[in-house]
């Protein structure tokens, strides 16, 4: 009987003392935990990087990426393009029926890199601590890099929705409160501009090799951005404040106007005109071939193109306006929007050398933002010089200009369509229309009105135009999915009333 | 794996402990001759064995020529057994003998017939407890009823045997496996299916689940469960906590416990071979509109858009010009896609298996072999199965067991998924083949990159799809299995099991240039994938059972019990694109690796959880039985938070039939009330959710890798918790000619998991894991049977099962969204989940038909009066006023204005109905006649609604996809009558989620027939045959149902794992009727 006892204990120290916690504490093997990562500048170095590469696709979740939305909101709203092949979201939007279920009002891909930026900022500190040869500097300058990219992101997102949440922490648990209300524009640009200041002191003016000066945030991309916000907040003289820096610095001008000026600006990019642009490679393809050549969803419109770039009789086609036909546009491929597809101005790329840079900020905009404050600081002479340098260097026909524009609203319109013409398909247009157009309460609501009536389709002209005479709808509405998950948003005035 | 638990460690030493006590004693020769009783001559080769008091077999000699032998035996106080073929063993005593003379005498009874009378006991796990004994819901099934049925898988074969036991096909293609749900659906979690335990191991069915969670579906691991259904002896379904607490947190949703069959004491091998052969044939599909009839419907949906017509210049696909041969022939033909990829299938089965047994060991052997072509072009199914049961009795007190499965499995699907569906949508005045410029017909599949369709994936041709890509699955696994049974006193014994499985999937897919027509640059082109993907599992169980009755009166069970699993996989997968050549088909061949979407990865995860159950049943004077049991279960996917969960389950039976009041109605055999009480727990179904996991991006930021956080730390997450409670009673009367189980129950989840609850995406991400709220399951299921007549030449047997599962919300998490969907996108209904109610509801508008003409679309008010406007004019309905503010046109489709304000919006969207079903249920009969046999089986549901998705993109006429021949009574002209609006492409709101597309999802399926015939004994006696027997069956001969789509039973699954996308039926491959002819043979 001893033996069956014996057994018995034995047996029970078995069935209770072997549950170690350790035998089911298990960590992944193919990927890396927060509690191990943070530990040196390389992974500090590698989640920076993160957050610029998240500016070139989705890395998850679903939905429009970044760069196609910095296309798709500056672009699809406005009189540029027109709809080459059916694809609702587009032509819905065209038609003026913007609901909350068109994906193109989806800003998740945005707020993932925000959440990047947020982590690195949270998370990068502590590795001081650690990694002995990890200074200081070099963490203040990382920060200036993602605080610049979360800025930007907030700056494309206050104009795009008007109102938006403000998050600046790290979502690095389930314990935090997500349901996060919107913020007023005011708030959010105030949120950007204080961000932009912090990243001016400490982001460094070159990073040694050209492409990553071209393709990381630098001082003069904090600048550009800073001028950018000042335009669109009506602070005219810090605007020019800003302008002045880039332009001062002497490291950038614009490219010549010779046979190589679409390839050294466009195809090649990193140009000496080039602020900030986004660095495609073979490993990663920009999304524009698919949508503008592959399934040439969208093409120039015919109508804006006889608008902005109008034939001149008396010019011989060598010496026309260069960002026209077989720059911005190429009129023998049915028009196909050319920038990110031409190899040069007459071939197109394959579609794996699909890697054009997107540009975010370039030097011929800084000078037509100086251009545009000093038309507002009442200066437009010297406004109007900028616009001739452009003109210059793009040798724009005759038949584009007004004339001298000596007054201001003039002028106002002068510099825009110029802008339209020099940033044809860079995200800009809409921005910018609706920037000139909400100036001083809404003065120049007709230059929206007049270019939405350009690109509506004839028997949707009144019912759009009504719409947008209703200032509330120059914001796109908040995704359905977002106001079912968040209980603390609100949908924006207009489409307030849809379920 | 690199470090062996220590609990197996520990286990495995126990095991030599507990033999060590078998001491050796002094040593001693035994010499003698075995002769015949019969003619007294020596028996040669006669065995001799020493065996101790436990008849463990200590030494062993064998007989020379003459019959004599001699024997060294360990222990002279030890038996000698004595034993030869054809004759009877005989055992003596040592007793310190130095010569044992024996005569054998010979075995006569052998061949008789052995009746064994015993009770029907049901294996419940680790408990083997009498039928008539449970107290908890358990249903069983017997391969003896599903053996005439031709089945691929065992779930096909127990389809709508079983009550409350809802199993559904996922589609009709080879290996396209079931969904199984016992008593509804207890979790949002896609992944309800019950555990599957062979044995008593648990087997894996989800191990691929961490490597695609997106796309994750029980279709694609289906061919794991590959045991032929030979080999089943008995299926027993486990259906609450109480009944499942001992499997644990993975039994959750209910366990099918599968038995195989083993070999048993008997002397001559038994040899069964079975043959059969089906043919399948596709029902018929829904019929589309021919090339021509598409082109006039088109060209009209593009003019009614904006009045301009559709530009056939740049469209040349609508040109129908002669002196363009290339676009007249390519886009003039009248092809029937459907028919193009269609073909007849069949499914060729040979099972054979030998068992036998003798004194110290039996063995069962068996081999399946299956070859099967599905009724679409590309899909087949190859499979292997072997299977080897040993018992090797070493003594009265030990047993050892060996277990060995090996399984090899091909299966070839479509590249696509989706190749059905774009058959169904493709434009039919394509031509399968090319022609040339000239005109002339080429051997070439017809591909274009693009047209007015659009390309690849969207659309592609599909007969080169089908024919030319390529998807094979090939899976190997083998399940070595061993069990050692130690008797330690009367009553009391330990059983050690360990399990091992290795199951290794090989993924090939490839797509040829031909089936897309893609540039060659483009890289979907020639882009071969190959994965490997392999799971290792180890599950280890130390049990220590004690049974024993006392004073007569008090029967006791008990048993404790210390498991482990430990489950590691690993993945590999490669993608190329752009070899060479279609003929270069593995990624190894040198490609393109580097762009995007092309990937060379590698992903590993594992995990472990432990338990310890206690366990013990109880019977008193036979009446009163009452079973419990707790069980603790640790699991690496939690942090030290909540990696407990503690479980405990109770229940209670009362047999009233043995109480002396019911003893007058004698013709009770059983009357037991059932009563049960049981908690268990459900962990996430991937692990590492408690990290916040970086990972890297598959590009690099100038040439820097770029890192990035994945997910979240979970820092909140917590077991799903169940707790079920049943009521029920057993019924068996007439000496088991009635058999009537009816069981109530509710099924309660507690912090229910929500997978991808969206997050705002303010948070950086969109979705979270988190639990989300409280469901509640309830219900009854009844399973009736009867033997009406069971005479030696007639037995007439009939079958019926019908249960009702009602699901009830009863409590959702803050954050959670209540709603999905929205009612102002075509095509999509508003999905409601309201504390209190069903989940599982559709809302939508109501659908009125047409306006006929310009007089049909004024506004009218509650009173049935004209809505003016201001200036005194009539208003049109408009839709979505101000947002939107479309105005109808005649010919688009009328909503009922529920409000009458004139405006169709969200006012007016109402409840339109349910997907779940009121009842579902079966029933059979099997008829025996002499050697003939009958065996009909019916199955159904009833009252579930099915958003007919076949329906609406088959009538929608808003893209330029292919639609059904209803919509030729579509609106053309003021003033037509009919209930199809007109054609718009690419705009308008003619097909919203309406109750259109809403129907009756009710049907009643004849499953199969088969006629079987035995041929009689004294036939085949002659020739040494046991049984010869032949069979015809067909199966899915009939089905009633008013469901207007391809197939109304629809996958139970919801879409994408949310349970707001229940009951849509996207049209698969419906179930073929097939005619399966077979010959069993037993030697």
């Amino acid at each position: 009987m001893k033996k069956y006892i014996s057994i018995g204990i034995v047996l029970a120290g078995l069935l209770t003392g072997m549950s170690c916690d350790e035998w089911l504490y298990l960590q992944p093997e193919n990927g890396i935990i927060r509690q191990e990562y943070w530990k040196s500048k390389e992974d500090v170095h590698a989640a920076v990087m993160g957050a610029y590469a998240s500016l070139l696709g989705n890395s998850q979740g679903s939905g429009y990426s970044v760069p196609e939305l910095l296309f798709l909101w500056g672009e699809i709203r406005g009189d540029m393009i027109s709809l080459s092949r059916l694809r609702s979201d587009f032509l819905y939007v065209i038609n003026g029926d913007i609901l909350p279920d068109n994906g193109i009002c989806r800003w998740n891909a945005f707020y993932r890199t925000i959440n990047y930026c947020n982590t690195v900022l949270e998370f990068a500190p502590d590795v001081l601590a650690i990694d002995p040869s990890f200074t200081e500097k070099e963490l203040k300058s990382y920060e200036a890099e993602v605080k610049t990219i979360r800025a930007l992101m907030y700056f494309y997102l206050a104009r795009t929705f008007g109102e938006v949440p403000i998050k600046l922490t790290a979502s690095k648990s389930d314990n935090e409160q997500f349901a996060v209300p919107k913020s007023s524009q005011q708030e959010v640009l105030a949120q950007i501009k204080k961000d932009l200041a912090s990243a001016e002191h400490d982001a460094p003016f070159s990073y040694g090799d050209l492409a990553s000066t071209k393709g990381r945030i630098t001082r003069y991309t904090v600048n550009a951005i800073q001028a950018d916000v000042y335009l669109w907040d009506e602070q005219y003289d810090s605007c020019i404040f800003e302008c002045n820096k880039i332009i001062n610095s002497g490291f950038f001008g614009l490219v010549d106007n010779d046979e190589f000026w679409f390839s050294n600006l466009y195809v090649d990019g990193n140009s000496v005109e080039s602020i900030f642009e986004l660095q495609f490679s073979q490993e990663i393809l920009n999304p524009y071939y698919s949508m503008l050549k592959r399934n040439k969803y969208l093409k120039a419109s015919a109508v804006a193109i006889e608008e902005f770039f109008p034939p001149d009789p008396n010019q011989i086609p060598d010496s026309a306006d260069i960002r026209a036909d077989g720059a911005s546009y190429k009129l023998s491929d049915n028009y196909t929007i050319w920038k990110y597809i031409g190899r040069n101005r007459d071939e197109a790329r394959a579609e794996t050398e699909a890697y054009g840079h997107w540009i975010v900020y370039r030097y011929a905009e800084i000078l037509l933002f100086k251009a545009e404050a000093l038309n507002q600081m009442g200066q437009g002479e010297e406004a109007l010089q900028l616009v001739k340098t452009i003109r210059k260097r793009a040798r724009a026909s005759k038949t584009s200009s007004p004339g001298e524009a000596t007054d201001e609203r003039s002028l106002t319109e002068f510099i825009l369509d110029e802008r339209c013409r020099e940033f044809a398909y860079e995200g800009k247009r809409w921005f910018d229309v609706l920037r000139v157009a909400k100036r001083n309460d809404y003065q120049r609501l007709d230059l929206l009105l007049a270019m939405v009536v350009r690109s509506a389709p004839s028997d949707k002209q009144v019912t759009i135009l009504n719409k947008y005479r209703d200032t509330r709808s120059h914001y796109l509405p908040i995704f359905y999915t977002e106001l079912e998950a968040n209980p603390a948003l609100v949908q924006n005035p207009f489409y307030g009333e849809i379920q | 794996m690199k470090k062996i638990p220590k609990q197996l460690f520990h286990a495995v030493l126990l095991g030599f402990f507990l033999l060590s006590g078998l001491a050796a004693k002094g040593q001693h020769l035994v010499r003698g001759k075995v002769t015949s009783a019969t003619d007294g001559l020596g028996l040669p080769g006669a065995t001799i064995v020493e065996m101790d008091r436990n008849n463990r077999i200590v030494k062993g000699s064998v007989t020379d020529l003459d019959g004599n032998y001699v024997i060294q035996v360990s222990d002279a106080e030890n038996n000698i057994q004595f034993s030869f073929i054809g004759y009877q063993s005989l055992t003596k005593p040592i007793a310190g003998q130095s010569t044992i003379n024996v005569e054998l005498s010979e075995d006569i009874k052998q061949i008789e017939a052995v009746e064994i009378v015993a009770e029907s006991r049901v294996n419940t796990g680790f408990m083997d407890v009498a039928d008539r004994d449970l107290a908890i819901p358990v249903q069983k099934l017997s391969a003896a009823e599903i053996a005439e049925v031709q089945a691929t898988t065992i779930d096909e074969a127990i389809q709508g045997r079983l009550a409350g036991v809802d199993i559904v096909s996922n589609s009709g293609d080879p290996g396209g496996g079931m969904s199984i749900r016992i008593r509804g659906v207890s979790t949002l979690n896609a992944n309800a299916r019950p555990l599957i335990v062979v044995d008593n191991v648990p087997y894996e069915t989800s191990i691929s689940s961490d490597f695609d969670f997106a796309t994750a579906n029980e279709e694609g691991y289906a061919q794991m469960l590959n045991i032929a259904v030979d080999d089943i002896k008995e299926i027993t379904v486990l259906k609450d906590a109480a009944a499942t607490a001992l499997w644990g947190t993975k039994a959750a949703n209910g366990v099918l416990a599968i038995t195989t069959k083993r070999g048993m004491k008997s002397i001559k091998p038994m040899v069964a071979y079975t043959y059969k052969g089906t043919f399948s044939f596709e029902p018929k599909p829904i019929p589309m509109l021919s090339g021509d009839q598409y082109s006039t419907l088109i060209m009209e949906g593009v003019m009614n858009v904006n009045g301009i017509p559709l530009d056939r210049v740049e469209n040349k696909e609508f040109l129908y010009d002669p002196n363009e041969p290339w676009w007249y022939y390519n886009y003039g033909q009248n092809t029937n896609w459907l028919d193009e990829i269609s073909r007849r299938g069949y499914i060729h089965n040979h099972d054979f298996s030998l068992s036998g047994g003798g004194d110290k060991a039996h063995y069962r052997f068996s081999v399946n072999y299956q070859d099967q072509d599905g009724v679409t072009i590309g899909t087949s199914l190859n499979r292997f199965t072997t299977r080897l049961n040993l018992d090797y009795y070493i003594s009265d007190k030990l047993r050892l067991g060996a277990d060995l499965s090996y399984a090899h499995g091909k299966s070839d699907r479509n590249y696509s998924s989706n190749l059905r569906s774009v058959a169904y949508q493709k434009m039919p005045n394509m031509g399968v083949y090319e022609f040339d410029a000239q005109g002339n017909q080429t051997p070439v599949f017809f591909s274009p990159d693009q047209n007015i369709q659009g390309g690849y994936s969207s659309t592609y041709n599909p007969v080169a799809m089908a024919e030319a890509g390529e998807y094979t699955t090939t899976n190997d696994r083998i399940i070595p299995k061993f069990q050692l049974n130690y008797n330690i006193l009367p009553g009391l014994s330990y059983t050690f099991d360990i399990a091992f499985d290795i199951n290794n999937t090989k993924r090939n897919y490839f797509l040829p240039q031909i089936a897309t027509g893609k540039l060659w640059t483009n890289l979907s082109v020639n882009r071969a994938s190959d994965s490997d993907e392999d799971s290792y599992y180890i599950y280890s169980n130390n049990r220590l059972s004690y049974t024993n009755t006392f004073a007569n009166i008090h029967q006791i069970t008990a048993t404790l019990n210390f498991q482990t699993n430990d489950t590691k996989a690993i993945r590999y997968l490669a993608t190329t694109a752009n070899s060479a050549s279609s003929d270069f088909r593995d990624p190894s061949i040198p490609a393109r690796i580097q762009e995007g979407g092309l990937e060379l990865s590698s992903s590993s995860w594992q995990n472990r959880d432990n338990g310890i159950v206690a366990m013990f049943h109880y019977t008193l004077l036979d009446r009163y039985i009452v079973s419990g049991g707790f069980r603790r279960e640790g699991n690496s996917r939690f942090d030290e938070k909540f990696r407990y969960g503690y479980y405990p389950s109770l229940s209670m039976a009362w047999r009233l039939s043995g109480e002396k009041f019911m003893s007058s109605l004698s013709f009770l055999d059983d009357l037991r009330i059932k009563a049960s009480y049981g908690q268990n727990g459900y962990p996430p179904r991937y692990p590492y959710a408690f990290f916040n996991n970086y990972n890297t991006f598959s590009w690099t930021y100038l040439g820097s890798t770029a890192v990035y956080p994945v997910d979240m730390e979970l820092e909140n997450l917590k077991w799903e918790a169940f707790i079920t409670k049943n009521l029920g009673f057993t019924l068996e009367m007439f000496k088991t000619r009635i058999m009537l189980d009816f069981d109530l129950y509710q099924n309660s989840t507690k912090d229910m998991f929500g997978y991808n609850v969206a997050l705002p995406s303010s948070s950086g991400y969109d979705n979270i894991l988190m639990n989300v709220g409280s469901l509640d399951n309830q219900g009854w299921d009844l399973s009736f049977r009867s033997y009406p007549v069971r005479t030696e030449a007639l037995s007439i047997s009939f079958d019926f099962n019908v249960a009702k599962n009602y699901n009830i919300l009863r409590k959702v998490a803050d954050n959670y969204p209540l709603e999905r969907g929205r009612t102002t996108t075509n095509g999509d209904y508003k999905r409601i989940i309201q504390v209190g109610n069903p989940i599982g509801s559709f809302y939508g508008y109501r659908y009125l038909g047409v306006y006929s003409d310009e007089e049909d679309l004024v506004a009218i008010d509650a009173n049935g009066n004209k809505i003016y406007n201001p200036n005194g004019e009539p208003v049109n309905m408009v839709y979505n006023f101000p947002s939107v503010n479309y105005e109808f046109q005649p010919g688009d489709a009328k909503y009922q204005d529920i409000n009458h304000d004139g405006n169709i919006n969200y006012l007016d969207v109402v409840y339109l109905g349910d997907a779940n079903p009121d009842f579902t249920g079966g029933f059979g009969s099997t008829v025996k006649y002499k050697g003939f046999s009958l065996n009909i089986y019916f199955y159904g549901r009833y009252g579930n609604e099915i958003i007919n998705q076949t329906k609406m993109y088959g009538e929608n006429m808003f893209s330029y996809d292919n639609q059904t021949t209803a919509t030729l009574k579509r609106w053309r002209k003021p003033g037509d009558q009919t209930d199809m609006p007109r054609a718009l492409i690419g705009y308008g709101y003619n097909w919203l989620g309406s109750d259109r597309y809403v129907d009756d999802g009710s049907f009643l399926r004849m499953k199969y027939v088969t006629l079987t015939y035995y041929m009689p004994r004294s036939l085949i006696g002659k020739i040494g045959m046991d049984k010869v027997r032949f069979s015809l069956q067909l199966t899915n001969l009939l089905t009633f149902t008013r469901y207007l789509g391809q197939d109304p039973e629809i996958n139970i699954n919801s879409r994408d794992g949310t349970i707001y996308t229940v009951g849509y039926d996207q049209s698969n491959t419906p179930r073929p009727k097939e005619l399966t002819f077979t010959i069993g043979l037993n030697f």
